[in-house]
C-alpha cells in the first residue's frame, strides 16, 4: 500500500480520535489543507507519523493547545487587504452610523490583529463608542494572545504600512507602544471588545450582528460546513446586514449563498438578501 | 404613511425621498397632532423623530403601542445619540431605528420599502396560547444582551402566562435580583459582553439568599464540556441555542416546581 | 504509461516568459487540467493571466478554490494564497504560514497533487531564483509521477531548477522549447 494511502487512513483516524477525545470536530474541513496541516503538525512535534501524533493526543493532554494551534487560522497581518478595510470605511461604516448602537462579530480572531484594525478604523470614522465588537475564536490560547495585543516590533513596520493604505489618517505608532522587541495595541482600542470562545462548527447564534467579519476561514471548510457556517452568519444579522469574506472566497457553492448580494465582489462584502417572508 | 416630526427641513427630506404616487404621506409636527390622526383612521407605515416638543417621541410610541389593535410599523428617526436603555425601550416596539446622518435617508428608504411592500406586514393578531398553569403568574429574568433574543422570548412567555423582567447585562442582571424578590428563575445567557453568564452566576451564588435560586444557562456554545462549565459557574440546568420552547418550558416548571 | 490526468508547473524569476512560451505550443486538446504557481511579487495575477493567455492555446485563468479544475484549462495560483487540489479535482486555497518564504508555494501545489493524482502527474520545474518546488518535486516522484525541469543553463534564473535536479533529479531535464512537445507526447491518448 503506497505511503500516501496509509497517511490517508491515518489522518481521518487522527480526526476521528481528536473528535473522540476532546470533542474538537474537524470532519468537515477541507480535506486538502487540513492533511497539510496534520501532516506538517506531526513533523512539528517530532512524531514518526500521524500513528504517533495520534496516539500522543490521545494521551498527553497538555498536547492539545498545540495541536488546536497547528490545526486553526493561522497568524494574520493587521489591515491585511487593505483595499478591503478602505472599502469597509467607505460602503460599510456610513451604514453602520445610522443605527443607534452596532454589533460587530469577527469570527475566527486568531491572535486578534483584524480586531485592533477594525478598532482603529471605527474610532477614526467616529463610531467607534456605539460599538460592540464580539471577536471569537475556537482556540483559547488564541483568544488569550487576542487579548493582550501584542505584537512583534519586526511587524510594526508592515503594519504601518497596511494601515496607511488602508486610509488609516494618522499613524499607527498613535495607538501603540513600541518597546525593545514588540508592540503593545493601547488598552483603549478594547474598552467595547469582547473575546469569547466561539466554534462555527457545533455552536450557534449569539448575537445580534450590523457587520460580520470572517476572513480566510471558510476557505478551510468543506462545501458543506461553509454553508453551514454562512447560515449560521445569515441568521446572526439584522436586516441588510453586512458579511465580509477573504478576498477570494467564493459563495456560489452554497446553498445559504443565495441569502447575500454583493455590495462590493473585489473586497468580497456582501448584504444579506431581504427575506421572502 | 404618517410622518411625525416637528422640523419642516426634515420632513421635505423625506417626502422628496418617496417621490411616489402610490404612497400618501400624512404629517403630523407633534406628538398630540399625530395622536388625533392616528384616532380613527389606520395608517401602514408611521415614522416618529424622537425629538418632538411636548410629547416625546418615546411617549408617543408608547402610546401607540398602548392603543388596542395590531401596532403599525413604526420606524424611529433619531438625531442624537441613543443609550442602550433608550434603545431597549424602542426595542420593545420596533427594531428599526435610523440615526440622521450621512446615510440615513437611504437607510430610511429601504425600512419604509420593507413595511410597505411587505405582503405579510399585517400578520393577523395572534391567538393567545392556553395559558400554562405550572408557569402562570410566576415570575423569571430573563438576560440577554442580544436585544432579539430578549423581546422574541419575552413575547412567549408572557403569552404563557408568566411575568418577564428583562436585563441586558450582568450588571443589570445583579440588580434586578438583589432588588425584585419576586423573581423565582433566571435564563442565563452566557456570551455577554463586560460580565459574561458565568461570573454573573458566580456573583448571584456568592449572595445567600439566591443560593436556592433556579439558573438555567442559555448558551450558543454546543462542546462537550460547555454543559459542565455552566453547572460549575452556578446553573441549575443548561439548554443550548436555539432555543427549544417545548424544551425551555418543561425545563421551567420542573425548576419552579422544586 | 498512462497519460498524466494533470500537469502541475512552477517557476518564478523569469517565469512569467518561460510560461508564456510554454503554453504557446501545448496542444489545445492536452486532456488534463494545468495547475501553476509563478512567483511575481504580485498580489495580483490578472495581468499574468492575460500576458501569458494571449498566446496561450489553452485558456488561461487564476484558480479559484471551489471550482473544479477542468481539463485543457491553465490555473494560476492566486497571489498571497496557496493553491491546493482536492480527490475529485476542486481548488482549494490556504493562508497558511510561507513555505521557503514562498506563498502560493510550488512545494505545496506539488505535494497536494502529487497526493491526488500519485502516478498520473506530470510536475513541471522552470526557471526561478530560490528553492521553492525542489521538495514538491521529491513528493512528485516518490509517487511515480513525471519530473520535468528545465535545464538550468537555459533558465532566465538557473537556481529554482537546479535546486530541483540536486533534491529530486528528474526523469527529463531539457531547455525549455522542448518541453511543450514534451508534454503533448506524453498527453497522447
Amino acid at each position: 500500500m503506497a505511503r500516501t494511502d496509509i497517511e490517508d487512513i491515518e489522518v481521518e483516524l487522527f480526526q476521528h480520535a481528536l473528535l473522540a477525545r476532546h470533542g474538537y470536530d474537524f470532519g468537515g474541513y477541507a480535506p486538502a489543507s487540513f492533511r497539510r496541516r496534520v501532516l506538517n503538525l506531526a513533523s512539528n512535534l517530532g512524531c514518526a507519523n500521524v500513528g504517533e501524533l495520534t496516539s500522543r493526543m490521545l494521551r498527553e493532554d497538555a498536547l492539545l493547545p498545540n495541536v488546536i494551534a497547528g490545526l486553526s487560522v493561522p497568524v494574520s497581518e493587521m489591515f491585511r487587504n487593505p483595499s478591503t478595510f478602505r472599502a469597509l470605511r467607505s460602503e460599510v461604516f456610513p451604514i453602520l452610523g445610522s443605527y443607534p448602537h452596532v454589533n460587530i462579530w469577527q469570527a475566527g480572531c486568531a491572535f486578534g490583529q483584524e480586531v485592533y484594525s477594525l478598532a482603529i478604523l471605527l474610532e477614526e470614522a467616529g463610531l467607534y463608542d456605539r460599538c460592540q465588537i464580539y471577536a471569537t475564536d475556537f482556540s483559547d490560547a488564541a483568544l488569550a494572545r487576542a487579548q493582550e495585543g501584542i505584537f512583534p516590533a519586526r511587524d510594526a513596520r508592515q503594519y504601518s504600512e497596511n494601515y496607511l493604505a488602508a486610509g488609516g489618517q494618522r499613524s499607527l505608532s498613535d495607538y501603540c507602544h513600541a518597546r525593545y522587541d514588540f508592540m503593545k495595541l493601547d488598552d483603549r482600542l478594547r474598552r467595547n471588545v469582547t473575546f469569547a470562545n466561539h466554534n462555527l462548527v457545533c455552536d450557534g447564534v449569539f448575537c445580534e450582528a450590523h457587520l460580520i467579519l470572517c476572513r480566510n476561514v471558510l476557505i478551510y471548510f468543506s462545501d458543506a460546513l461553509q454553508d453551514h457556517a454562512l447560515a449560521l452568519f445569515r441568521d446572526s444579522l439584522v436586516r441588510n446586514g453586512f458579511l465580509c469574506l477573504g478576498n477570494r472566497e467564493n459563495i456560489d457553492f452554497a446553498p445559504a449563498g443565495r441569502d447575500f448580494a454583493a455590495v462590493d465582489a473585489a473586497s468580497r462584502i456582501f448584504r444579506k438578501n431581504p427575506r421572502n417572508e | 404613511m404618517l410622518l411625525v416630526d416637528d422640523d419642516a427641513d426634515s420632513r421635505m427630506a423625506v417626502t422628496s425621498l418617496l417621490d411616489d404616487d402610490k404612497i400618501e404621506i400624512v404629517e403630523a409636527q407633534s406628538g398630540e397632532e399625530a395622536l388625533e390622526l392616528l384616532d380613527g383612521k389606520r395608517y401602514d407605515c408611521i415614522v416618529v423623530d424622537l425629538g418632538l416638543p411636548g410629547m416625546s417621541g418615546f411617549e408617543l410610541i408608547d402610546r401607540i403601542a398602548a392603543q388596542s389593535g395590531p401596532l403599525p410599523p413604526v420606524i424611529v428617526h433619531s438625531g442624537r445619540e441613543l443609550t442602550r436603555d433608550e434603545s431597549a425601550r424602542l426595542r420593545q416596539h420596533t427594531d428599526s431605528i435610523v440615526m440622521k446622518g450621512a446615510r440615513s435617508l437611504e437607510r430610511l428608504l429601504d425600512e419604509i420599502s420593507l413595511f410597505l411592500h411587505s405582503v405579510h406586514r399585517n400578520a393577523p393578531p395572534r391567538v393567545l396560547r392556553d395559558m400554562d398553569s405550572g408557569l402562570h403568574g410566576r415570575f423569571v429574568l430573563v438576560v440577554d444582551d442580544d436585544m432579539r433574543n430578549v423581546f422574541a422570548l419575552s413575547k412567549i412567555l408572557r403569552e404563557k402566562g408568566l411575568n418577564v423582567v428583562m436585563a441586558q447585562d450582568g450588571q443589570k442582571a445583579l440588580r434586578q435580583v438583589d432588588e425584585n424578590k419576586s423573581i423565582e428563575i433566571v435564563l442565563m445567557d452566557v456570551m455577554m459582553p463586560g460580565m459574561d453568564g458565568y461570573e454573573t452566576m458566580r456573583e448571584m451564588r456568592k449572595r445567600p439568599a439566591l443560593s436556592k435560586l433556579p439558573i438555567i444557562a442559555v448558551t450558543a456554545k454546543a462542546m462537550a464540556g460547555d454543559r459542565e462549565k455552566c453547572l460549575e459557574a452556578g446553573a441549575n440546568d443548561y439548554l443550548a441555542k436555539p432555543i427549544d420552547i417545548d424544551k425551555l418550558l418543561s425545563m421551567m416548571r420542573i425548576w419552579l416546581h422544586a | 504509461m498512462t497519460a498524466p490526468r494533470a500537469i502541475v508547473i512552477g517557476c518564478s524569476a523569469g517565469g512569467m516568459r518561460a510560461l508564456k512560451d510554454l503554453l504557446s505550443g501545448m496542444r489545445p486538446d492536452i486532456g488534463a487540467p494545468v495547475l501553476a504557481v509563478c512567483h511575481t511579487g504580485s498580489e495580483d495575477v490578472s495581468t499574468l493571466c492575460d500576458l501569458i493567455g494571449a498566446t496561450s492555446t489553452l485558456p488561461v485563468r487564476e484558480a479559484r478554490e471551489r471550482h473544479p479544475a477542468r481539463d485543457n484549462t491553465v490555473y494560476v495560483a492566486p497571489g498571497g494564497y496557496h493553491l491546493l487540489i482536492e480527490r475529485g479535482g476542486r481548488m482549494t486555497l490556504s493562508v497558511d504560514d510561507r513555505v521557503a518564504f514562498a506563498r502560493p508555494s510550488i512545494d505545496v501545489l506539488f505535494e497536494s497533487a502529487a497526493d491526488v493524482y500519485g502516478h498520473e502527474l506530470a510536475g513541471i520545474v522552470l526557471t526561478g531564483a530560490n528553492h521553492d518546488g525542489a521538495h514538491g518535486l521529491l513528493r512528485i516522484r516518490q509517487r511515480r509521477g513525471i519530473a520535468i525541469v528545465q535545464e538550468p543553463l537555459d533558465a532566465e534564473a538557473p537556481a529554482m531548477p537546479q535546486a530541483a535536479l540536486d533534491l529530486a533529479g528528474a526523469d527529463h531535464c531539457l531547455p525549455l522549447r522542448g518541453i511543450a512537445p514534451l508534454l503533448n507526447r506524453l498527453c497522447e491518448r
